[in-house]
């Protein structure tokens, strides 16, 4: 056995991985060039993976749809009910920051963007969006409906990496829709989302938005009360999947 | 060996475009199976006996690994070389297979 691992021609595989390590030097140089040149096939990749998905949800997942959609249905009459409301709410809110000149939350400086890649070992993607298009570190990063999704992290010239809310890295102060409950929400990996810190005598129930300033982030999903910690805790299904980051939206900066 | 070098780059640069473009839509029980680690050690069990193959392999599907990854250059290709010999270790004395 010994004699195996002492017949190893360990020399070529040294200069081999110290070549690796001296790209360090240029990692945004090498990195960015690979990836301008795997970008058509990694489009290509990321279409057919999706029409494959959505293929085999339909084997895969037919009873659990028909159970989302009578779920989603029940929802949108609550959701016909709110609006209903909500409405009035609309008049008084636009006579009130006409009154206060407060600008409009919606009036982001938006560049328009699409993923093909993923991170192979944690939640972070690959957009096409880079330097050369005026993204910088920390810009946010929304879907077409305008749930957060994350932020820039690193930048190359033509590419950028933004890392997603669910990010183990990731941790963003986040509120309750509609109630003064705050908390931390912190990434978990694998496209899950955990909201700390939030205080014990908050009510908390399950399908509560959870939002950041005016964008969405997700639904509360589970409470979990553990009488050994001092806060609540509350499992966070985020509202973007992985079919919504085909079309990004890298907010600018506010108008 | 320069040749099967050439040919595992080409094999794990393909297989990691692969992996990160197409695979992470297809999830099974709430994973994504990671293809890179699962090729490396067919490799390294088909080349037990030569056990240099499997360790360049390593550093290969480590490097396109980084690549894709917002890990620095050498974080995988560290842990894959090391995972590649406790893998070895592992098939030539554990593994007994019958021809």
């Amino acid at each position: 056995m010994n004699k195996h691992y002492l017949e190893i021609k360990i020399l070529p595989l040294v200069i081999f991985v110290l070549a690796i390590f001296f790209l360090n030097l240029f990692q945004n140089g090498v990195k960015g060039d690979i990836y301008l040149v795997s970008s058509p096939l990694q489009r290509a990749f990321w279409r057919a993976g999706e029409k494959t998905s959505d293929f085999l949800s339909l084997f895969a997942k037919s009873q659990v749809l028909r159970e989302e959609n009578e779920r989603q249905r029940i929802q949108l009459l609550e959701i016909i009910k709110k609006n209903a409301f909500l409405k009035g709410l609309e008049a008084e809110n636009k006579s009130l920051r006409e009154a206060l000149r407060v600008g409009l939350a919606d009036n982001f400086d938006l560049i328009f963007g699409s993923s093909y890649g993923k991170d192979l070992t944690e939640d972070s993607i690959i957009i096409d969006k880079g330097a050369k298009d005026g993204i910088e570190k920390g810009f946010p990063v929304v879907t077409e409906q305008k749930v957060l999704i994350g932020k820039v992290g690193e930048v190359y010239k033509n590419y950028s990496n933004v890392i997603l809310v669910s990010n183990k890295k990731s941790v963003l102060v986040a509120y309750i829709a509609g109630k003064s409950t705050s908390g931390l929400l912190k990434g978990q990996g694998n496209f899950n989302a955990i909201l700390t810190l939030i205080p014990k005598d908050a009510v908390l129930n399950e399908g509560d938005s959870v939002v950041s300033g005016d964008l969405v982030l997700g639904q509360v999903n589970r409470v979990i009360n553990n009488d050994v910690k001092p806060f609540l805790e509350a499992e966070v299904s985020l509202l973007f999947k992985t079919r919504d980051l085909d079309r990004i939206f890298i907010i600018k900066k506010p108008q | 060996m320069i040749k099967n070098i050439v040919l595992l780059t080409i094999f794990f640069y393909f297989l990691s475009i692969f992996q990160s473009s197409f695979f992470i839509h297809i999830e099974w029980i709430g994973a994504f199976p990671l293809l890179t680690l699962i090729f490396l050690v067919a490799i390294l069990f088909l080349n037990r006996k030569k056990i240099e193959l499997g360790l360049f392999g390593a550093a290969i599907a480590g490097l396109f690994l980084d690549l894709f990854s917002a890990k620095p250059f050498g974080f995988h290709v560290l842990l894959f070389l090391f995972f590649a010999l406790l893998v070895n270790f592992v098939f030539l004395k554990y593994v007994r297979v019958f021809s």
